[in-house]
Formats: structure tokens, C-alpha cells, sequence
């Protein structure tokens, strides 16, 4: 009788063990044992039922470890190191001066851990009790005393609200619960949020267990009335702390709330911008498109390089500060009050970048003649679509500085080199990324 | 910034003649590893240890005994993996000093070490977490498949994997396929 070719694939024998199918969707498998696994799968739907759960587990896992490390850049930024690498050259030194330094390590190790172990249950402890109340009775006053300052001197004042102090100093000890902290955290990150405080690294708000404290670090006075002003329009109960920190501090604080600048070892020098010459040309061909108008082509030219990179630059800084939002806030459930305001300073972020990253195709598109590649949304949760902006647009800013101003700090060599030989390919290649991040926006929704 | 490792991996200390390198030259080419591989190391680091200062702090001390290895005239054929293995070994000394003094004999996998400036997650928050399935998977994992998981989303290959735990491959390959299957189980399909 005639037999099915197939029968054959579906003996048991044939199909493979979990730890199999697993090393084949690894690439772990040779040649010819991964053939054989990918034509059973060919034929066998339960075995590619299987493949597909593999591949569904593997990715809630890698998005797990994504939302894991969201937001957490190491908080020294790296510094130390040349320090660390200094001591290294005195204690070889001393080692090689004859003294028994290797002898001496390992009860040097012993002590050092136990003095770093210390160190810990210090630090711990002095952490826990900095937490515990997050402002005290004591302290109430002096919290109240900042935004009562100026709002007498105000010309125009739109309430008589403001100049009221905020705290009863009879505040009950019962404590806040979660849902309060968040929804007032969600409050005054609104408030500063409508000053652009976000934008400047200038303000964050961080929530403890049992408040939260609102840090600022004002770049100037005016900055600083900017903001008080706007913290009083929320009412402030004693668990959420104003804090100014010290200078020394505030830089720190500062840095580590500014987007990070991504600098690579070897950097290729460039004589001019590569996109000078086509920009020139463009702009010589098409006097209409002169900024301003009555330029001649080399300052209409700068004017239009410069335009670009601020724009990738700015795309940057709203990506960076709606990334955070989605750090603070995206795992959380939101008290009914706080979704809406974290809606809106979200879709505040979101349309900037918009803006910002499609001007900046249109110009690539039109001096560069290159078409616009069509938009593809694709959906996500979304601390994973806003790190995926995140990481595009600065991937853009890096392009961006690279051609139109010849700035090759944050591009691998190899690359810099690829993008300054062929400017047409760096544009298609910037615009695709336009595309990206426009899917990208255009595909979230914040919770 | 994965050229980085291409070309600060073999080429720089495969030309490098211990005896001739100054250590200025050592210096340099450490600092080059360290700007192009930290980011990597850091995150496997952070996956171990979970608090960034901590892993901030283990990284530079893995690139700083690779400065020291080489100063001593040692070559290291693969800086990459040289790195993963000291700081995930540095990662473990570190959490078992801590648990001795912190935990007090509290077997679970997450650390209760306190975190910096970053939001503490309430219970609240955490049973919310739980709540989604593949947090409640990956709490049921074992240490050692989820050193695997790790490792494994680090980009490592299962050669190498087994070389950093010190098992056999077979051992690696039955601990990932144990939390798949755990994973699988819990997917809400």
C-alpha cells in the first residue's frame, strides 16, 4: 500500500527532549543535529507548539530582566577608577621594593572584608534611620518656611491659596499609605513637570516607605522661585520632604539625574562635518530653504546643521525624562487621581519628541533626498517601548553630531568611519531610526 | 557598543609582549577594556547582587585585578569572559559576606540589602509583581537555574556558562531547560 512520507517523523522516538529543543533554539546544536531538529519541527505541530512556548518563556523572561535594569545606571557614574588603577601602581610598586606584600594579602583581605562588611551594617543602619520618619516634627517649620518666601511679593497672584502655610504642625502619627504616596508623588512631579524641571535634571521625586522627598537642584535663583512656585500649588503633608541639597551634593544629584554621555575610547577625528558639502549643495540649489533668509549658503548651512542637532539633542532629553517616568511609575498601580496627570506629562514628553525627531527627518529627508521609510508601530509594555525610544534617539543624537557636526565622541570608530565615507547611507540610516522611534511613540500607552 | 569588544579584546593583548609592555601602555589598554566592556559586566553584575552601587563597585574592582594580572606579566586570551568569571565570583563573595551579617540565615534568593536613592517597592508593589506570572515563575527558580537564566540573557553560550559556575554543560543545559519548563508553566497562553 502506498505510504505517507511523513509517518515516518511522527514516531515518538523522533521528537526532541526539552533540553534538545532548547539547545537548538540556542544555536548550541551542530549542523547536521540541527537540521534534523528543525525538519521534525517542519512537520510536527506539537513539537513547534512547544518551540513557540520556549520562545514566549524566553522573552517574558529577557522583558523581566529589561524592567529589572531600567533605570539603573551605576550611581557613581563610573568615577574611581583611575584612583583604584593609582593605588595598584603604589601597592606593585611597594611589592616589588622587596616588601612581603603577597604574604600579607590574604590577612589583609580577611580584614578588609570584615571592614567592609562593618561598613555595610553602618551604612544600612544609618540608611534605615535617615528613612524612618521622612520629615519630623522638628523639621516641619523649616519645610514650610521656603515656599511662603516670595509668593507675597508676586504682582499678580491667581489665588490667595498660596500664600497659606501647607502643614497643620498637629499632624496625626498615623502613616501614609502607598496609594497617598504615589498619588501626591504623581501631584508634584505634575507641578514641577509644567516648569520643565524634569528636562533639566533640576527636580525628582522619590518615594520612600513611608514618604516621599522631593529633590531639587535649581541651575539658577530664578530657577529656584520657578520651582517653589509650583511646588506650592500642591498641598504638602508632613511625609513629603523639600530638600535643597548642599552643592557638592546637588552636582552629584545633578549628574546622576541628567541623561549619561555616552564617550567611546577611540574616537576618529573628522575634518568637517560630512554632511557640509551635500547641506551646501542643497541649500545653494534651493535659496528658499535659507534660515535666515538672506544667508548666504555656508552660515545658511551652519544655521540648518545646527538646527538638527538640536533637535536630536532635545529628542534626547524628553526621552530621557519620560524614561524616568516610566522607571518611578510604570510598575506601579495608580491611585485614580495620579493616571491622568502620569498620562498627560507622558504624552507631554512624548509629542516633544515627536516633534523634534520628525522636523529633523523632514530636513535629512529633503537635503539628502532621501525618501521617509513607512512608520511600523509596534506595541509593548510600556517601560520597554519608552527604554527602546530612549536608546534610539540617542543612538540619532550620536548620527546626528556625527554629520552635521562632525562630532564623532559617542560612535565606535569603525562606525564614524562607515557613516562619514558614505553620508547617503548615514541618512537612510538616520531616517530609518525616525521611523523607529515615531512606531515606537506612536504604538505606546502608558498605564 | 559591541565594536568595542572586536577590537579591544584579542588584538590588544595579543600584540602586547609582556616583558616590552610599559605599564603606562597596560594602563591604557585596560582603561580602553574598561570604557568598552563595563556596561556589559556591570549588568551581569547587577543581576547577581541587585543593588547598582554594588555592582558599580564589583565591576571596577574585576577590571582593576585585570590591570594588576597584567602588570604582573600575564596574558588573557579572553578579557571578556576573564571578567564575567572575576566578577561573578567577586559578586558571591560579596553576597555571602553580606547574608552572614544582614540575613541571619535567611535561605531566599533576594537580597534584603537596602537600596540607595532609587524607590523602595512596598509589599504592596511586590505582591502586585508577584501577581504577573513570570515573577512568580522566576521566584520559584532555583539559584542555580537562575544563575543560568542570567548568564544565559547575558549572551554567554553554554561552554562558557558552565566554565563561570564550574559545571559540567550537561548541567547548565538541564537547569535552563528546568526554568523554561517552570516559565512555560506559568504563561498565561
Amino acid at each position: 500500500m502506498f505510504k505517507w512520507p511523513w509517518s515516518q517523523k511522527f514516531a515518538p522516538s523522533k521528537h526532541p527532549g526539552d533540553e534538545h529543543l532548547l539547545a537548538f533554539v540556542d544555536g548550541e546544536l551542530s549542523g547536521s543535529r540541527a537540521e534534523r531538529v528543525r525538519k521534525h519541527l517542519d512537520a510536527c505541530w506539537p513539537c513547534r507548539t512547544r518551540k513557540q512556548k520556549i520562545d514566549l518563556a524566553i522573552a517574558r523572561f529577557v522583558e523581566a530582566d529589561q524592567q529589572f535594569l531600567l533605570g539603573k545606571e551605576p550611581p557613581g557614574g563610573w568615577r574611581g577608577f583611575e584612583a583604584r588603577l593609582r593605588q595598584a601602581d603604589s601597592d606593585l610598586a611597594l611589592a616589588s621594593s622587596g616588601v612581603r606584600w603577597f604574604r600579607l594579602q590574604p590577612a589583609l583581605k580577611v580584614a578588609f572584608g570584615v571592614v567592609l562588611v562593618v561598613a555595610v551594617i553602618v551604612a544600612g543602619t544609618v540608611w534605615v534611620a535617615t528613612q524612618k520618619p521622612a520629615v519630623s516634627e522638628a523639621d516641619a517649620p523649616a519645610v514650610l518656611r521656603k515656599p511662603k518666601a516670595k509668593p507675597a511679593e508676586a504682582p499678580a497672584q491667581p489665588a490667595p491659596e498660596a500664600v497659606r502655610p501647607k502643614i497643620p504642625p498637629e499632624v496625626p502619627a498615623s502613616e501614609p499609605t502607598q496609594a497617598m504616596i504615589v498619588e501626591k508623588a504623581v501631584e508634584i512631579e505634575f507641578a514641577l513637570h509644567q516648569t520643565g524641571a524634569c528636562l533639566g535634571g533640576e527636580g525628582r521625586v522619590i518615594i520612600a516607605r513611608n514618604g516621599l522627598r522631593v529633590v531639587l537642584v535649581p541651575a539658577t535663583a530664578e530657577r529656584t522661585a520657578r520651582l517653589n512656585a509650583a511646588l506650592a500649588t500642591v498641598d504638602r503633608p508632613a511625609w513629603a520632604a523639600v530638600e535643597f541639597p548642599v552643592a557638592s551634593e546637588a552636582l552629584r544629584l545633578q549628574r546622576a539625574m541628567l541623561p549619561p554621555a555616552n564617550a567611546v575610547p577611540d574616537r576618529v577625528e573628522l575634518a568637517a562635518p560630512p554632511a557640509e558639502s551635500v547641506l551646501r549643495e542643497y541649500l545653494k540649489n534651493h535659496p528658499e530653504h535659507r534660515e535666515p533668509p538672506n544667508a548666504d549658503t555656508e552660515a545658511a548651512a551652519a544655521n540648518l546643521s545646527n538646527t538638527v542637532v538640536t533637535q536630536a539633542s532635545a529628542a534626547v532629553r524628553e526621552a530621557w525624562a519620560l524614561r524616568r517616568l516610566a522607571q518611578d511609575y510604570g510598575a506601579r498601580e495608580l491611585p485614580v487621581n495620579a493616571a491622568p496627570k502620569l498620562q498627560a506629562m507622558a504624552h507631554d514628553h512624548a509629542c516633544a519628541i515627536r516633534e523634534y525627531v520628525e522636523r529633523a527627518g523632514a530636513t535629512i529627508s529633503l537635503v539628502f533626498g532621501q525618501p521617509r521609510p513607512p512608520v511600523t508601530a509596534s506595541a509593548g509594555p510600556w517601560p520597554q517601548t519608552v527604554q527602546q525610544i530612549f536608546r534610539s534617539a540617542e543612538d540619532l543624537e550620536a548620527r546626528v553630531g556625527l554629520l552635521f557636526a562632525g562630532d564623532a565622541s559617542s560612535v565606535p570608530a569603525d562606525v564614524a568611519r562607515r557613516l562619514a565615507e558614505d553620508p547617503q547611507t548615514a541618512a537612510r540610516e538616520m531616517l530609518a531610526l525616525v521611523a523607529h522611534i515615531i512606531g515606537h511613540l506612536d504604538a505606546m500607552s502608558p498605564p | 557598543m559591541n565594536a568595542g569588544l572586536a577590537t579591544a579584546g584579542q588584538a590588544d593583548l595579543g600584540r602586547a609582549d609582556p616583558r616590552q609592555t610599559t605599564s603606562s601602555a597596560i594602563r591604557e589598554e585596560v582603561t580602553s577594556l574598561f570604557v568598552a566592556l563595563r556596561e556589559q559586566v556591570y549588568r551581569q553584575t547587577l543581576r547577581v547582587v541587585r543593588i547598582p552601587a554594588e555592582a558599580e563597585d564589583i565591576t571596577q574592582e574585576a577590571f582593576l585585578r585585570l590591570y594588576v594580572h597584567r602588570r604582573k606579566g600575564a596574558r588573557i586570551e579572553n578579557p571578556r569572559a576573564w571578567l564575567i568569571q572575576i566578577a561573578y565570583n567577586l559578586a558571591i563573595d560579596r553576597i555571602r559576606a553580606a547574608r552572614g551579617v544582614t540575613l541571619m540565615g535567611e535561605e531566599s534568593a533576594r537580597f534584603a540589602w537596602v537600596e540607595d536613592s532609587s524607590p523602595v517597592l512596598d509589599d504592596v508593589l511586590v505582591e502586585q509583581e508577584k501577581r504577573r506570572s513570570v515573577h512568580r515563575a522566576l521566584e520559584e527558580l532555583s539559584p542555580q537555574e537562575r544563575r543560568c537564566m542570567d548568564l544565559r540573557v547575558a549572551g554567554l553560550r553554554y561552554r562558557e556558562i558552565a566554565a563561570v559556575l564550574g559545571v559540567r554543560i550537561s548541567t547548565v543545559q538541564t537547569n535552563l531547560a528546568r526554568a523554561i519548563r517552570k516559565i512555560v508553566a506559568k504563561l498565561d497562553v
